[in-house]
């Protein structure tokens, strides 16, 4: 005989004693398909087939054995720590009949992560009955179930939370009807589209998307797309909440408590923090409909009367009236909307239609309001405003009655709405019409701000007379223009924009100016440097070939003026001194590093270079020690008599720079 | 406390006001007329007054009182007092002077004599 298995991907092959093993765990039997290599769950009985076994208890045996081989083989069971309060309950209950089925449901316990007790099966691909479940008759002997115990499904704790972002409003789609919808606009194979779908059809309380993934998982779609059809779902229910969230406003502005959804009484709610509509009494009422708070509950239209659909049904076409007494509340807060409904039979029978309609209409009218307020401030509204507004205005209607026409049940009153709405367009066209034309008035005030601006646009340009002035004066002009205008707030806005960019590009030149007159600044003071170092550097040659020239006259001698001497000229021109103290270091054969060249010292200051440090050491002209300021070493300054020199000065000071010694 | 950190720490306004006029007397001063100046003993603060009282005008009132606790803490914490917080910001601010000061004879005393001239300036000045 035969056995024949479809694995989670949709092959179906045939069994072969070869393929027969079991599961990780080693607590159920598996075939492995030769085409994914996809394992299949096969009961006991399959395999007592396949195997030729006499009964349950050699499948068990061969189980076991299996099992240990596994173990041997280094295959580590799957040990998972969610308790197995089911599975213990289920053994109670077990008997002899088919004892394989609750080894099946041990794996699906351990190798998925929906939660237990679902009543689909998609392992097998057939649902659980109340007849297919084994242990739904208890033996005689089997003692009665614990209290503490329920047959009820054992609830596994989750491994995270449910995300739930479904509001509470009555209007909102149901979950189910929700992922149903999401599941279609998937690519996900019709296979499992199909299970899917039967799996909803068995969780009437919803699916959260955490059991979604979960079961995408299971039925073999990969991570990434069960995410991507999580996510979607999860963003459907996002933008119901939306929506909810809107029709929630709607009810405060209004005044009026929220309805209550008529929800059946479902025997368990304990999972459900969001609304269930019954799918199942025919087709549902539109939600606008449902949740309109002017019908009164005998005026709500049905699609169509029909008979068969409940009292809602039997009222026939009767047109939903409103009641005025519920539009009070709108009468506080705004009284010339009341009073537009009030007086028009056909607006108010359109809000009775479409309750969203009176929210916009009250947006609309305050925006009015809000323009009238602006244009009291600004003197007048903008055509290009104008124009916006009545463009989204069109856009809106245009929107909703696109909306309207969508829905079929809907579609004798979409006639009547539209000519409704037109009617309020005109409306709204005359309202605006009469801003803009009181808008058009001028504000001596504005003018006023002209003059004054063009005051001080030509006080400011007789201050400052640079290479701008002239394109800043076009643009300060055209601004000045446009605040004359008050009614083109574009051009006032691009003039402004303008202004801002010349202004920039003045600041722009006015910055490279000064920066060219800086370095200006710069080179010059720099020639001046170079003037003078050449000057002094003459004279100090000049001197200096006097003296070493027998014959010549002695200057210094001759002069006399303390100018003329190099030893007047200060230490930035005498011979440096450094020279002499490294030629020194070396003869007395310093043992520290050469001490560095230190700077040109000042007028009237010789300096050294610290022979243990190489900081620059500055003494005055004539000091006999220095000490070194960083490192505080003391030396001493030995002053060599000048060489003779024919024709110089015996008192020396016409000499040549004293080399000086130092010591350690 | 090594001369770098002189710099960075902050003991004061009062202590701080004295640097920025120590400063400003200087930089009009070649190291030549520094030289002649110590060996002279002659002031160069003759304006100290006004500049003190230029920097003390950006002080509180009520803060001029803290003054007198600001040079008390450097003159019992710093090494040297006042004046070797002085001779630390010269080697700073003024190298070249800082080391005429340290090479010529009686260059210490003078510089004593010109912080002494500068409190003495501070102290009518928030009396």
């Amino acid at each position: 005989m035969t056995v024949e298995l479809t694995c989670m991907n949709g092959h179906t092959f045939e069994v072969t004693p070869d393929m027969v093993g079991v599961v990780a765990s080693g607590t159920s039997f598996k075939a492995t398909c030769p085409e994914c290599n996809a394992p299949a769950a096969i009961t006991h009985a399959k395999v007592i087939e396949v195997m030729g076994l006499k009964d349950n208890n050699e499948a068990r045996e061969l189980k076991k054995k299996m099992a240990a081989e596994l173990r041997e083989k280094g295959v580590v069971p799957k040990v998972k720590s969610k308790p197995k309060t089911k599975v213990e309950s289920v053994k109670t209950t077990v008997i002899d009949e088919e004892p394989d089925e609750p080894d099946e449901i041990e794996e699906e316990e351990e190798d998925s992560d929906m939660t237990s007790g679902d009543p689909y099966s998609p392992a097998t691909g057939t649902p659980w009955t109340d007849a297919s479940v084994p242990f739904a008759h208890r033996p005689i002997n089997a003692p009665p179930p614990r209290p503490t115990m329920p047959p009820t499904p054992a609830i596994t704790p989750r491994r995270h939370a449910p995300i739930d972002v479904m509001g509470t409003v009555g209007s909102a789609k149901d979950r189910n009807t929700i992922l149903r919808e999401t599941i279609e606009a998937t690519n996900l194979p019709d296979a499992t589209k199909d299970r899917i779908r039967k799996f909803i059809g068995l969780k009437p309380e919803g699916l959260s998307p955490h059991e979604l993934y979960s079961a995408l998982t299971y039925l073999g779609v990969a991570n990434a797309p069960a995410l991507a059809v999580v996510r979607s779902y999860e963003f459907d229910l996002s933008l119901q909440q939306q929506e909810v969230e809107q029709e929630r406003q709607l009810y405060t502005l209004l005044g009026v408590p929220m309805p209550e959804p008529d929800r059946p009484t479902s025997p368990d709610y304990s999972r459900g923090q969001f609304p269930f509509m019954q799918q199942s009494a025919g087709v549902a009422p539109s939600p606008n409909m449902a949740q309109n708070p002017f019908l009164t509950p005998t005026s709500r239209p049905s699609g169509g009367g029909s008979p068969g659909q409940g009292e809602n049904g039997r009222a026939g076409n009767k047109e939903p009236q409103i009641d005025i007494a519920t539009l009070l509340p709108l009468a506080m807060q705004n009284p010339q909307l009341f009073q537009m409904l009030v007086s028009n039979p056909q607006l108010m029978q359109a809000v009775a239609q479409n309750p969203m309609m009176l929210f916009q209409m009250m947006q609309m009218t305050q925006g009015n309001q809000t323009a009238q307020a602006q244009q009291a401030q600004n003197g007048g509204v903008s055509r290009e405003e104008v124009r916006a507004l009545i463009s989204n205005e069109m856009a809106e209607l245009k929107k909703i009655l696109t909306e309207a026409s969508g829905n079929p049940r809907e579609n004798a009153l979409a006639e009547e709405l539209r000519q409704n709405r037109q009617f309020m367009l005109e409306i709204m066209k005359g309202q605006l019409a009469a801003n803009n034309n009181a808008g058009r008035q001028r504000d001596p005030l504005a003018e006023q701000q002209g003059e004054i601006l063009k005051t001080l646009l030509h006080n400011t340009l007789d201050r400052s007379n640079n290479d701008g002035t002239g394109v800043i004066l076009g643009a300060l002009e055209e601004l000045k223009k446009n605040q004359n205008g008050l009614g083109s707030g574009s051009q006032s806005i691009e003039g402004m924009n303008l202004f801002l960019r010349y202004q920039e590009l003045a600041n722009q030149m006015e910055e490279t100016r000064s920066r060219f007159q800086d370095e200006r600044e710069k080179r010059e003071s720099l020639k001046d440097i170079v003037n003078t170092a050449a000057g002094t550097i003459g004279e100090t040659i000049a001197g200096v070939i006097q003296q070493s020239v027998p014959g010549l006259p002695n200057a210094s001698g001759a002069s006399g003026a303390p100018g003329n001497r190099p030893e007047a000229l200060g230490g930035s021109l005498r011979p440096r001194p450094v020279q002499d103290v490294e030629e020194e270091a070396e003869e007395y054969d310093a043992p520290t590093a050469p001490p560095q060249s230190p700077p040109a010292a000042p007028p009237g200051v010789n300096t050294l270079a610290c022979l243990d440090c190489g900081a620059p050491i500055y003494v005055p002209s004539d000091a006999t020690s220095a000490t070194c300021p960083k490192c505080k070493k003391k030396f001493g300054i030995n002053r060599t008599p000048p060489p003779e020199v024919p024709g110089g000065a015996p008192d020396g000071t016409a000499s040549p720079p004293v080399d000086e010694d130092v010591e350690f | 406390m090594g001369v770098n950190d002189v710099g960075e720490k902050y003991h004061g306004f009062a202590v701080d006001i004295v640097r920025k006029v120590m400063n400003s007397s200087l930089q009009g001063t070649t190291p030549g007329q520094l030289v002649e100046s110590i060996r002279a003993n002659a002031s160069l603060m003759q304006n100290a007054s006004g500049q003190i009282r230029y920097y003390s005008g950006f002080i509180p009132p009520f803060a001029l009182s803290m003054a007198g606790r600001q040079f008390s803490k450097v003159e019992k914490t710093y090494p040297g007092g006042i004046n070797g917080l002085v001779m630390d910001w010269l080697a700073v601010d003024h190298p070249v002077y800082h080391s005429l000061l340290l090479n010529t004879e009686g260059g210490k005393e003078w510089l004593e004599t010109q912080v002494r001239e500068i409190l003495d300036e501070f102290d009518v000045f928030t009396r």
